[in-house]
């Protein structure tokens, strides 16, 4: 554990542990595990301030989890938590102000990814590929995400395995290879990256780095197999919107 | 804001500053106009205002009505309107009052409302069963006790089955539910455009000659012998008639505003409430008006009224024909009415009540959820169900509601004090457009985020306070002409208080939960200073 751990990396972390260890499926997601899977010097490069820990679940272990968070004082957005509690519950910490959201099986935002299988592929967080995959699929992205993408990037290299340290090629051609929509905004904000690098606050072979996994990644993705339904989108193009505007959660 | 993005000024390409992981929410722009279009329910909506108005009103135009009626609800709708962009939370009403006058009017207002809104689902499950389904039998020319005239325990049992598997559709989620919705609009709206269709290009003469052919009187002789019985729809429209017959027309038209209820599922609810409430009421005003003009075009003003008077009102003793004359039964006279086509329009009225009533469940569900987040209503009820991950106590909660309104409505009459119920609604609606009309200065911080139309002025008052007014008094009119036309239910003090057992049910609640939440520490008014989560 790094010595300048953000508090909430360490609950999010606490809270796979506990989930663990009561026999549930609870992977950490979005900044905080990009976190916890980056190098120290990407860390104190790239690391940022983290407002809340994101979790992934699956839906069918949902009221175990429920119960466990409230065990934990987390007090349920309960009038949001009935109307969305088929795939996202909500919490609180009334101690440090904090909100956990919680994916079940699926992630919806400008794009939906499937999570729930991919769950037990790594003990803490998701794998390197469904985190760059979220991050990347927001339409309307924001520096936040796209820096995130980069310490995700400059710490794992693309190739054919997952796991630590790798970033599984084959599942982002699979997922890209089958939704025009998601493969298109994927690979504007990888553009919009590779665009950005000379903004990171990183070293110029770490920098150089970035920029041949993006075009690693853009190859492998322009050279995967595609579906037919993904063809057919592809001829209507970009005259037709192909991504959702998702919404903040206001409190 | 729903507008939640916005440019950064720092970066090429665009970057884009959200807070924390965004929400895509369930419902789209259609699903929520068709929400509030099907609660608007035109098929019922119509066969009501045609087959109630002239029994009471032979002189009262309807077109005319619903022209007049209209810009005085698009008032009221702009009251909804405004409330759902400043705060676009499931419970509408109740949170909206709630916070803005005071939190036991918010609770006795929206409670009292969806008690109404609740007895609607009764009541066009009796309506489908009791009107429509007979007329179906009738132009399909299927005969049978069950069908022309089912009893009261065949009722409660068809109405019971309805419930239940409309709370086993909700129960499944929003997700189906939309999907359902989607399906039983298309369909009910290719019979009615069918219907339209026919009206439009048949000629009065063409009904004339299906009367006198299959009905079994000949035309002027419904005319004369309505007359005889001291009936005459002849004559100018009176004006006054025509005004009073205006509260059917704020009646039919109630739901069209009904967005802010659902506004927590609904995508980029503060855009999506224009195009659902003002699309909403644009929609049935035109469907509404036209229906109006094409019923008296090809069945004539005055053979209406007098069919309608031989059939329905005063001279239904004498009226010996094998169908009561509910628009339904009159698809009948149509070309192509008695075959096929005439079967798939009755079939879409029929199809109408199951398309709108989860919208009825869904607006329940909601409202329980907003009194459950303040503590009004047991936690409970935002459980969610291990095995379908949606609300099923909520949901069961209303089902049994709703059965309990389909016994009251069967076996107890409650439909005979339906007029005095829509007094408790107007009553509802009156204090939501004070509530409107008072938020420039209530809350002038929040009015200042609202829709730059809300705070233009003019001659100094802001447009907000002015069309609340109009609405507010627009609903003052209902209640007027509901209480003293007495022309569908009984004026009195038992039957109002009856129809006001709602609102006193609210108010007995409202107290004792207050107590009850002091005796365990938890002051209820400080609830009601934080607005819900959106």
């Amino acid at each position: 554990m790094s010595a300048a751990e953000h508090p909430l990396v360490a609950e999010g972390r606490r809270l796979v542990e506990q989930a663990a260890a009561a026999g549930l499926e609870v992977r950490l997601f979005g900044g905080i595990a990009i976190w916890l899977r980056a190098s120290e010097p990407t860390r104190e490069a790239l690391g940022r301030d983290y407002p809340d820990i994101d979790l992934v679940a699956h839906q069918k272990g949902s009221r175990e989890l429920r119960d466990l968070l409230e065990a934990e004082g987390y007090e349920p957005e309960r009038t949001f938590n009935a109307t969305h509690g088929a795939r996202r519950l909500l919490f609180h910490s009334g101690e440090h102000g904090h909100q956990i959201d919680v994916f079940l099986d699926e992630f919806e935002m400008s794009h939906k990814l499937d999570l729930g299988k991919r769950l037990d592929a790594e003990p803490l967080t998701l794998p390197a590929a469904e985190l760059l995959l979220a991050k990347l699929q927001v339409a309307e992205i924001n520096r936040k995400d796209l820096t995130d993408a980069a310490m995700l990037l400059v710490d794992h290299e693309p190739g054919a395995a997952g796991g630590t340290a790798h970033l599984e090629l084959p599942r982002l051609e699979e997922v890209c290879g089958t939704d025009w929509g998601l493969f298109t905004t994927f690979n504007d904000n990888l553009e919009a990256l590779d665009g950005m690098r000379g903004e990171l606050p990183l070293a110029a072979d770490t920098s150089a780095r970035l920029g041949e996994r993006i075009e690693i990644v853009r190859g492998a993705l322009d050279g995967a197999k595609k579906t037919m339904a993904w063809k057919m989108r592809a001829k209507v193009g970009r005259k037709v919107r192909w991504y959702e505007t998702p919404e903040e959660v206001h409190r | 804001m729903a507008n939640d993005t916005q440019t950064s000024q720092t970066s090429q390409p665009q970057l884009f500053t959200r807070n924390a992981t965004g929400l895509v929410r369930e419902l789209s722009a259609f699903d929520a106009f068709n929400l509030v279009f099907s609660a608007v329910l035109i098929p019922v909506g119509i066969t009501q205002v045609m087959g109630f108005a002239p029994q009471f009103w032979p002189h009262a135009n309807m077109l005319v009505a619903f022209a007049i009626a209209t810009p005085l609800v698009a008032c009221f709708g702009l009251v909804y309107l405004y409330f759902t962009a400043l705060m676009p939370r499931s419970g509408g009403d109740y949170v909206w009052v709630s916070r803005t006058l005071h939190p036991a009017l918010g609770f006795i207002v929206n409670f009292s409302l969806t008690f109404v809104f609740l007895t609607w689902v009764a009541f066009n499950f009796t309506f489908m069963l009791s009107i429509v389904l007979p007329a179906l039998g009738y132009v399909a020319g299927i005969s049978g006790k069950w069908i022309n005239a089912p009893s009261n325990g065949e009722m409660m049992l068809i109405s019971t089955l309805l419930t239940a598997a409309f709370a086993g559709l909700m129960i499944l989620g929003v997700r189906s539910v939309a999907r359902y919705m989607r399906i039983t609009f298309v369909l009910t709206w290719i019979g009615m455009l069918i219907w339209l269709g026919l009206m439009l290009f048949s000629g009065h003469s063409d009904f004339i000659n299906h009367w006198n052919s299959t009905s079994g009187a000949t035309y002027n002789g419904v005319i004369n012998q309505a007359h005889h019985l001291g009936f005459d729809a002849g004559g100018s429209i009176a004006l006054g008639a025509t005004l009073a017959a205006m509260v059917y027309c704020f009646q039919v038209y109630t739901g069209f505003q009904w967005t802010g209820y659902f506004a927590g599922e609904v995508k980029n609810a503060r855009r999506t409430a224009t195009t659902s409430i003002i699309g909403g009421l644009i929609a049935a005003a035109v469907v509404y008006m036209l229906a109006v003009a094409l019923v008296y075009k090809y069945y004539g003003f005055k053979f209406f009224g007098a069919t309608i008077f031989m059939g329905l009102g005063g001279g239904s003793e004498h009226w010996h024909l094998a169908f009561s004359p509910y628009l339904p039964s009159l698809v009948n006279f149509l070309p192509g009415g008695s075959g096929i086509l005439g079967i798939l329009i009755v079939g879409s009225f029929l199809l109408a009540i199951l398309w709108w009533t989860p919208t009825g469940f869904m607006l329940g569900t909601r409202n329980l959820f907003a009194w459950s987040f303040d503590r009004l209503a047991p936690t409970r009820l935002t459980d969610v169900s291990d095995r379908f991950h949606t609300p099923v106590i909520a949901t069961i909660v209303i089902a049994l509601v709703i059965e309990l309104l389909n016994y009251l409505n069967i076996y107890q009459g409650l439909g005979a004090f339906l007029l005095n119920i829509i007094a408790v609604m107007g009553l509802a609606f009156i204090v939501v457009s004070i509530a409107a009309a008072l938020m420039p200065w209530t809350r002038p911080q929040m009015h200042r985020d609202a829709p730059g139309w809300a705070t233009a002025r003019v001659l100094g008052v802001p447009v907000i306070t002015l069309v609340a007014g109009v609405s507010a008094v627009s609903w003052a009119f209902v209640i007027y002409t509901a209480l003293h036309t007495g022309f569908g239910g009984e004026v009195g003090v038992g039957p109002m208080l009856k129809a006001f057992v709602a609102p006193i049910i609210a108010v007995v609640w409202y107290a004792g939960v207050t107590i009850y939440r002091r005796s365990q520490g938890i002051q209820l008014a400080n609830t009601f200073k934080e607005i819900p989560p959106e």
